[in-house]
This record gives C-alpha cells, sequence and structure tokens, in this order.
C-alpha cells in the first residue's frame, strides 16, 4: 500500500514480440516487408504476424498462406523463434525481480505490482520507464514496449495493448479509468474471444464505449458471466480487483502518544468526519460502527455499536464513536492509535425515515453540500465547522 | 378424564389452536396442546408464550381432568379420523382415542400441570368491539408494522383512545397507518401496544362484521374473547414514538387523484423500476400526473400521466412503487388526496371525503437529481 492508500500496477506489453525478436536477432529485416508464420504447409496455414512494412502493403495477420503466396509471391516468410522467446521471458524476470517482489509474466509482457515502492525511484514514473525500456533493448534488443500504470491490473493491461504508452509511460488516474477505456477497441480485452467480439459485433458493439451504452441484462443475456464482467470493466470497474473491499473506515495515528482525554474526542470527532464522508460517497449506511485504540505499549482494543437504523450523518456517527471511546479508554496508557469503521454495513436506497429529526436532516444536507465540495478539491478543502471548533 | 365429542367440532378447534404452536421451539412443551376437560366442555390451549389460544367446546363428559399431547401427532389423527363420534380417555398420562368406526390409538400425554399458564385477567375490566371495526382499524394498519428488532415498540400497532375515538397507528417509519373509528366510543381507558399476530389471530376466528370480541386489558397482556375462542398475547412495551408529531399539520402541495387510476399507473410504471428500490417518480404540474421509472439495470425506463386536480407549482418527488400500490390498496374512496410539502418530507394520503377515517403517511425516496 502505497502512502495514499492507493495501488499501482504496471502493465508492460511487447506488440509484435516474436518480430520484435527476430529483427533483434537479424537487424538485416528491419524496415523490410516480410511475415511470420509457424506453420510454413497446409491448407489451413496461416500467416502468425507480419512487419509493419507489410501490413502497410496489406499482408495481415490470419492470412492464408496460401493466399498470401498468391498475392505476395516474393515476400520471405521466417518461423519464429522459440529459443528466442524462452531467452526474452528469463530476461524480463530478471528485470521485473529488480524492481518489485510481485510481478507476474504474460504470453506476451509482463504485469508489475509496484504499489508502495514508489519512495524507491522517487515517483518519476517517466524515469522508471526509460531505465526499464534501456534495460530491455540493452538486454534483448527489444525497441517498442508499452507502458501504463494503473490503479487495477485489468486497466492497465488493457490500455496498454490498445497502444497506450508507446512513448515513457501513460499515468491512468484513479477515476477515469471508464472514460480512458472507452474508445479501446475488444480485441485489446485479453479475455474476450473473437467469437464473442464476432456476436457483439452483429449489434454494433465494438469497443468498451459501446458495451457501456448497453444493458447490463443485455450483455447478460448474450454473453453470460462474460457479458457482467464486461459491462463493469466498461463502466471502469476492474472485474479483478487488486484487493478485496475492505469495511469503509478513517484512521489516525496521534502526532505523540496522548493522554489527553478532550484531545482523544477530538480527533474521533474528525475520524466521524471522515467515515460520515466515506459513507455518503459509497452511498452506504452503517449498521454496524467500529473503534479501535491503539495504545502507546502496543496493545489494541476494540469495541462496536449497532444503531437502531443505519447511520451516514457526522453527528450520529460522533455520538456512537464517542460513546464506545468511554467504554475502551479505560486503561492509564496513552493512546497512540484510533481507527473507526463502519463494519457493517448497508445500501443506502434513499429512503426518507419517518423519525429523521429536523437537526439530523440539517446535518445530513449540510454533509451532501460538503461533500459536493470534497468531490471537486479533495477531502480537506473545506472543514467541518463542528470539526474545527473541536480540535 | 373422559369425554366423547364429534370430529369435526374438534377438528375446528384444534386447527383454531395450532396457529399458537411454535414451528420451533427452545421449551418442547410448547409443541403441544392442553386438554383440560371439566363441567361439560373440553378446553384446548396453545401458547408460544407471546400468543394464546384457548378454545372451548361441548363434550359429553364422563370424567374430568387434563393433560398435555403432542399437538402435531392429535392433528394428524383427527383429522384422518371418519366423521363419527370419537371417544377419548386418559389412563397413565397416555390418551386413547376411539372412533366408532373402529380406529383407536395411544399418544403419550404429559401432565397438564407443566403447561405454561396463560395470563389471568380480570373479568371487569373490559369492552367490546365489533369484529368489523376491528377489522377496518387493523387492515388500515398491519401493513405498516415495522419488523426491525431494533425498535421494538414499532414491531405492534398502538391501540389507542384518541379524542373520544378509538385508534390505530403502526409505522415502520418509512409509512404510517393511521386509522380511527368514525363514531365515538370510549372503551379504551388507555393507549396499549398489541402486537400484530394477536390482531390476525382474533380476525381470524371473529368471522363476519358484526361479532363482538371481548376486549380485557392488564399492563402487559390482553386477553381477546370472540364466541368460545380465547386468544392471548403479550403486549410490547412502549413508549411508542409520538407518531402525530411527524404527522404534517399543513400542506403546501395537495393534488386529487383517482386512486384505481394511480394505482394502475404505479403499478404499470414499477414493472421496470430498480427491484431493489422500486423507486418511481411522480412529477406534478397543474391538471397532470406524470410517473416514470428509469432502471439502469435493466436499461429501461417507463412514464404513464394521467389528469389531476392540481394547481401549485410543478415539482417532482420519488417513492417507492411497493409501499406506494399497498397504500392505495387500503383507500376505499374513488379519489385520494396527496397532501405535501418538499420532496423529502412525509406525504400524507387519505380518502378524499370530508371526515376521513384514516390517513397514510409515506416517505419518499430521494431522487438523484
Amino acid at each position: 500500500m502505497n502512502r495514499n492508500g492507493k495501488t499501482r500496477h504496471v502493465a508492460l506489453w511487447v506488440p509484435g514480440l516474436s518480430l520484435q525478436l527476430l529483427e533483434a536477432e537479424r537487424p538485416e529485416l528491419r524496415g523490410r516487408a516480410w511475415g511470420l508464420a509457424s506453420q510454413m504447409g497446409g491448407a489451413q496455414a496461416r500467416l502468425d504476424d507480419s512487419s509493419p512494412r507489410a501490413r502497410e502493403l496489406g499482408v495481415l495477420p490470419g492470412m492464408r498462406l496460401a493466399e498470401l503466396r498468391r498475392r505476395f509471391p516474393t515476400l520471405p516468410l521466417h518461423p519464429p523463434q522459440a529459443r528466442g522467446i524462452g531467452s526474452f521471458r528469463r530476461i524480463l524476470s530478471s528485470l521485473c525481480e529488480a524492481r518489485t517482489p510481485v510481478w507476474e509474466l504474460s504470453a506476451d509482457g509482463a504485469l508489475l505490482d509496484l504499489t508502495g515502492t514508489e519512495h524507491l525511484f522517487g515517483g518519476d514514473w517517466n524515469l522508471w520507464a526509460a531505465r526499464l525500456r534501456s534495460d530491455l533493448e540493452t538486454a534483448c534488443g527489444i525497441r517498442e514496449v508499452h507502458l501504463v500504470v494503473s490503479q487495477h491490473r485489468m486497466v492497465a493491461e488493457i490500455l496498454a495493448r490498445a497502444g497506450e504508452g508507446r512513448q515513457g509511460i501513460a499515468i491512468v488516474e484513479s477515476g477515469s479509468e471508464g472514460e480512458r477505456l472507452g474508445a479501446v477497441p475488444l480485441d485489446a480485452v485479453p479475455w474476450v474471444s473473437r467469437i464473442t467480439r464476432e456476436r457483439l459485433s452483429k449489434y454494433g458493439i465494438s469497443t468498451l464505449d459501446d458495451v457501456r451504452r448497453q444493458a447490463r441484462s443485455f450483455l447478460k443475456l448474450h454473453l453470460g458471466a462474460d457479458g457482467e464482467r464486461l459491462s463493469a470493466l466498461a463502466m471502469g470497474i476492474d472485474p479483478e480487483p487488486s484487493q478485496r473491499t475492505k469495511a469503509p473506515s478513517a484512521e489516525m495515528v496521534l502526532p505523540r502518544d496522548e493522554n489527553d482525554r478532550e484531545l482523544i474526542r477530538a480527533a474521533v470527532h474528525q475520524l466521524a468526519d471522515r467515515l460520515a464522508f466515506t459513507l455518503r460517497e459509497r452511498s452506504l449506511g452503517a449498521r454496524e460502527i467500529s473503534l479501535r485504540l491503539g495504545w502507546s505499549d502496543g496493545q489494541e482494543m476494540s469495541s462496536f455499536s449497532r444503531p437502531m437504523v443505519a447511520v451516514e450523518d457526522f453527528l450520529s456517527l460522533r455520538e456512537i464513536a464517542w460513546k464506545l471511546l468511554d467504554q475502551l479508554d479505560v486503561r492509564r496508557v496513552s493512546v497512540r492509535s484510533l481507527k473507526l469503521s463502519a463494519t457493517r454495513t448497508h445500501a443506502c436506497t434513499g429512503q426518507v425515515d419517518l423519525f429523521t429529526t429536523p437537526d439530523a436532516q440539517r446535518q445530513r444536507d449540510l454533509g451532501a453540500a460538503l461533500d459536493r465540495v470534497r468531490q471537486r478539491q479533495g477531502f480537506f478543502a473545506v472543514e467541518n465547522a463542528l470539526v474545527a471548533l473541536s480540535v | 378424564m373422559q369425554f366423547t365429542v364429534a370430529k369435526s367440532a374438534l377438528l375446528e378447534a384444534l386447527q383454531i389452536c395450532a396457529s399458537a404452536v411454535p414451528g420451533k421451539s427452545t421449551l418442547p412443551i410448547l409443541q403441544n396442546f392442553l386438554l383440560s376437560a371439566a363441567e361439560g366442555e373440553l378446553r384446548i390451549t396453545a401458547t408460544d408464550l407471546d400468543l394464546g389460544v384457548r378454545i372451548a367446546i361441548a363434550v359429553d363428559l364422563r370424567q374430568s381432568g387434563e393433560l398435555v399431547v403432542p399437538a402435531r401427532s392429535l392433528l394428524d389423527v383427527v383429522r384422518e379420523l371418519p366423521d363419527l363420534p370419537v371417544e377419548f380417555v386418559v389412563k397413565d398420562f397416555h390418551l386413547q382415542v376411539r372412533s366408532e368406526g373402529g380406529f383407536q390409538c395411544r399418544l403419550a400425554g404429559v401432565d397438564g400441570s407443566e403447561f405454561p399458564a396463560l395470563p389471568q385477567l380480570e373479568e371487569n375490566d373490559g369492552f367490546t368491539v365489533t369484529s368489523g371495526t376491528l377489522r377496518r382499524l387493523s387492515e388500515r394498519t398491519l401493513f405498516a408494522v415495522s419488523t426491525d428488532q431494533t425498535r421494538l415498540a414499532l414491531n405492534g400497532i398502538l391501540w389507542e383512545p384518541s379524542q373520544g375515538r378509538t385508534s390505530m397507528v403502526a409505522t415502520d417509519g418509512h409509512r404510517l397507518g393511521h386509522a380511527w373509528t368514525s363514531t365515538e366510543s370510549q372503551n379504551l381507558s388507555h393507549s396499549v401496544i398489541v402486537p400484530p399476530k394477536a390482531i390476525g389471530q382474533v380476525l381470524k376466528v371473529a368471522v363476519g362484521e358484526d361479532a363482538q370480541v371481548e376486549v380485557h386489558l392488564a399492563d402487559n397482556s390482553a386477553r381477546f374473547r370472540c364466541g368460545v375462542v380465547e386468544v392471548f398475547t403479550k403486549l410490547i412495551e412502549g413508549p411508542y414514538p409520538n407518531f402525530s408529531q411527524v404527522i404534517p399539520k399543513a400542506s403546501t402541495r395537495i393534488a386529487t387523484v383517482h386512486r384505481e387510476d394511480l394505482a394502475a399507473i404505479v403499478r404499470r410504471v414499477a414493472t421496470l423500476a430498480n427491484r431493489n428500490t422500486r423507486q418511481i417518480r411522480l412529477s406534478f404540474s397543474p391538471g397532470r400526473l406524470e410517473v416514470s421509472t428509469q432502471n439502469l439495470d435493466l436499461g429501461g425506463e417507463g412514464r404513464d400521466s394521467l389528469p389531476i386536480e392540481y394547481q401549485g407549482e410543478s415539482f417532482d418527488i420519488g417513492f417507492n412503487a411497493g409501499y406506494m400500490t399497498e397504500i392505495l390498496k387500503l383507500i376505499d374512496t374513488p379519489q385520494v388526496r396527496m397532501k405535501m410539502n418538499q420532496p423529502t418530507q412525509a406525504c400524507v394520503l387519505e380518502p378524499a371525503v370530508e371526515t376521513p377515517d384514516a390517513l397514510f403517511i409515506l416517505m419518499p425516496l430521494r431522487l438523484a437529481d
């Protein structure tokens, strides 16, 4: 986990890996038209890949070799070099290992989990990318590499395959995933098969933007579970999240170990404000609230409360948290850390409660107004006056 | 104990009592009937400790006594007997059943003193209410009884004297039903919170509109007597929230709508509403109401409109379609009056007559925009 609490996944994808490896071994092929075919004979044999120059001439991967030979009788064909690919994978593995302990290889690239490592290279992603490119070119002659960094591994992988990050590294900011994925063709989604793509193209769906415009039920009807997965991806939700969804929480380590009850209460006050914001942002109500205290001697203790109705407003959360604090803060040891969590939540339907007091309603409206500012400017852009006064 | 009884009368009595036998219980004795025979009648009792039912039927009694017998087994046996008189004999805590058709069986029983006693209530401290009144009041409130175990007082119907009349109220915080008698009646001396199960049980046995139901109240229990059937119940401890405080006193937006047309439109549009929120949007404009919904999961939307009597400014309010349909079913006038203030405040629905005998509150759903 990095300091922002966000994961960082880097997708590395080498377009035309076999072509690039062959060109690295035989530099004379660079800039010329040629094709790659693992099977040279037989009626069903097809072209695996073609050089950029050959593509310009109309030689496309997937063409039948029989047709290719009829149309381009002089085009040279070369088999892929299995040894070269093996050696590339070994080199890539060692390069990944040198950068992070968490990585995995794919058929033509790699995924690196660089969460919490930014401080090791100063957080300059472009410098990091330049070094990796240089190492790859020196070690195995690979010149073209796509690099994308995102909070979600699948998003990074898809965008790299879709051609982003050709130069430097493409950085996908959290929240912009849906927008960035919009124009991506379905070919770039690794688990969407050719048959699925063909079925979707019948309905005019060829990009993730097209997918987003379709109802989830439509996609589910036609593609089953893959449809739901695709729909989520088009919305910017990674179908393979890097980490489990945690209970909404807010925590704090006090600047120094504290015995002053008023200061600890003020800290709880701030946590309640932060938790209320998180809950409203996710449209959740808390049905169980836990407070965990950590003392300077390393001991921790927690207690929970189940309010009569699901709460999402700052004042109710604060009252509950203060009661929990009274239950917990019974040791004669100074407090070091606090964590307030909504351990049981339920989705808010927006149903107004008959017994909501005008005060609670006012607090809710105030919270909603603060949320709107915070969503645009960040949480600390504006402070609840009650919190400010309490500190 | 020894008596003879007609099968049909016994079966009917057992079936009424069986509704008080709990399906599962940590106290095995509760899954039994208490049979007590004395003074020419057989009393059958069942209870789950919260609700108790006792019924007395005339029998040809030869020897009095009491025994606790397994409820399910006895009911099954009696149900399968031919429609002829049946003789019951108790010997050594075993119940022997002999039908005139020739059938005989024995069921092991337990001493009657083991069975939990039903509450004792003073005979003279009661009043009478007709089944029709009870049905009218409870039908309009039962739907809103809460099941939330954290707000126990809302798990019952508040039955209270109000301005010389009797009224019933129930709410779960999202909707409220309040019904009152149209004529003055000074029967009820104080407010009580009655579990809905007890009211339901009484209404099952009080058939018709004019059956007299005797009600006896104590501090924490109540007894309803309708003919030969007595229903005992524990009352729910209060206090009941001050509901009158949350009923809007004045409304700035009042619309009168044809009830059946509105119900039909709400049902139609709700077919497309989100399954979890059941949210529909009511857009009021002078002379017209549009009901619409949007379902992002389904990728669909629906809308319909109808003419209404409304002259205020245009505004939108969201409701749970299920709640609204339920309330519209309970209003028995052709027109319904909707009284609203703000889109996040309570909406009052009532029969559009001069002196309504019920009102319903429906809390809105916050609309996204």
